[in-house]
């Protein structure tokens, strides 16, 4: 199967970097603040684990490119995978924001069930 | 190290020693076909085995094979009796294929080799490339240094070409637990090197060296420089890099 054409698992793939992303900023916060006595042990702990084989997330990786870059050049001759893959990259990243707030007073970023800030504890109003 | 030009039009000879021993592989010039049945035939796949990333990048299998193709004379290998190895019907499967592996290694040996900083000259980028090529009379392997490559830059629409190419996989095997097969990109990288050469630096053909004679250029660099050059060009920095996620949630 070539993984660009394959949707349905590229929908889930870009849904897993998006959280990926997050978890990874929490990670180098947490390393950046905290003695950790293995840095790759606690990694490998604190980030999810992949749900698919390995080509999904590089084609993520390019349609997330992709997609910034159309905003600038806005390319002419996408390929019907290009173009679905730049919606479906576009669709998971309006999921992911809808699923998170921002701090009100850090900035970072919380999911939005959640009652406090990760980052500075600020209670979140109700 | 050679300050000489790399001659691009003639037979190449690699010594390999074993054991105190010299074998000496006389190939005729590689052609773009036999770097590319070559590339097509390297594996490179990644799976997850047990929870843990399994990565394999097998070169050998086509590393014999390009061997086997190009080789046209040895020495220092003797049949039974005394008599040369070529003497034998299928000598060349004959050899072993360690050695054979060894030589075909040899003559993939290039790589990007930056001194310092990209220069950046006119509005053109300066690759150089590091090559081991053929051996002299006396049977040293001779490196070249400074092999100079100068290209236009990439306009936005390779970049991305080389990008979509770079992610392109296949899945075989389900994609939970499937096996992702990496295609190489090589021949692309060989067609961006063609689109792009300006001139070059450290090459000749017969007794003229080569500059900015495009069209020859196109037609009579070694493949396996033309994708080296390329790949340096691409990782050079000029090009912006595929974003993780981390950096595209804005």
């Amino acid at each position: 199967m070539y993984v660009e054409r394959d949707y349905q698992n590229l929908r889930i793939a870009a849904r897993e970097v998006f959280e990926e992303g997050l978890a990874w900023k929490r990670v180098q916060r947490r390393l950046l603040l905290d003695r950790v006595p293995d840095r790759a042990e606690f990694i490998e702990q604190c980030m999810p684990a992949r749900n698919l084989a390995d080509g999904y997330y590089a084609w993520i990786d390019y349609l997330l490119w992709l997609s910034t870059m159309h905003d600038v050049v806005s390319f002419r001759d996408l390929t019907a995978s290009e173009a679905e893959g730049i919606r479906l990259v576009r669709a998971a990243r309006d999921e992911f924001a809808a699923r998170h707030v921002h701090c009100p007073k850090c900035g970072e970023l919380n999911d939005r069930a959640a009652v406090g800030c990760s980052s500075c504890a600020t209670p979140f109003s109700t | 190290m050679s300050s000489a030009l790399l001659h691009l039009d003639q037979p190449r000879t690699v010594v390999i020693k074993n054991n105190h021993k010299a074998f000496t592989y006389r190939f005729r010039r590689l052609t773009a076909a036999d770097w590319k049945k070559y590339y097509n035939g390297i594996t490179s796949t990644t799976e997850i085995v047990n929870g843990e990333m399994r990565r394999v990048f097998d070169p050998n299998t086509a590393l014999q094979e390009l061997c086997e193709e190009t080789l046209e004379h040895v020495d220092g290998y003797t049949a039974p009796g005394g008599a040369s190895v070529e003497t034998l019907d299928k000598w060349k499967m004959k050899l072993p294929i360690a050695h054979k592996i060894r030589a075909a290694t040899v003559l993939t040996d290039v790589a990007s080799d930056q001194p310092g900083d990209l220069s950046v000259i006119t509005d053109l980028n300066e690759v150089q490339l590091a090559a081991t090529w053929s051996a002299d009379e006396s049977g040293n392997m001779i490196r070249f240094l400074g092999l100079i490559h100068r290209f236009r830059h990439p306009s936005i629409d390779q970049l991305r070409r080389f990008n979509r190419e770079s992610s392109r996989t296949l899945v075989v095997g389900g994609s939970r637990s499937g096996k992702t097969i990496w295609p190489g990109h090589q021949e692309v990288l060989a067609a961006f090197y063609d689109e792009l050469i300006v001139s070059v630096d450290g090459y000749s053909l017969g007794i003229s060296a080569l500059t900015d004679q495009v069209d020859l250029i196109k037609r009579e660099m070694d493949t396996h420089h033309k994708v080296a050059a390329a790949r340096a060009l691409f990782a050079s920095g000029d090009d912006a890099e595929v974003q993780t996620a981390a950096g595209a949630q804005g």
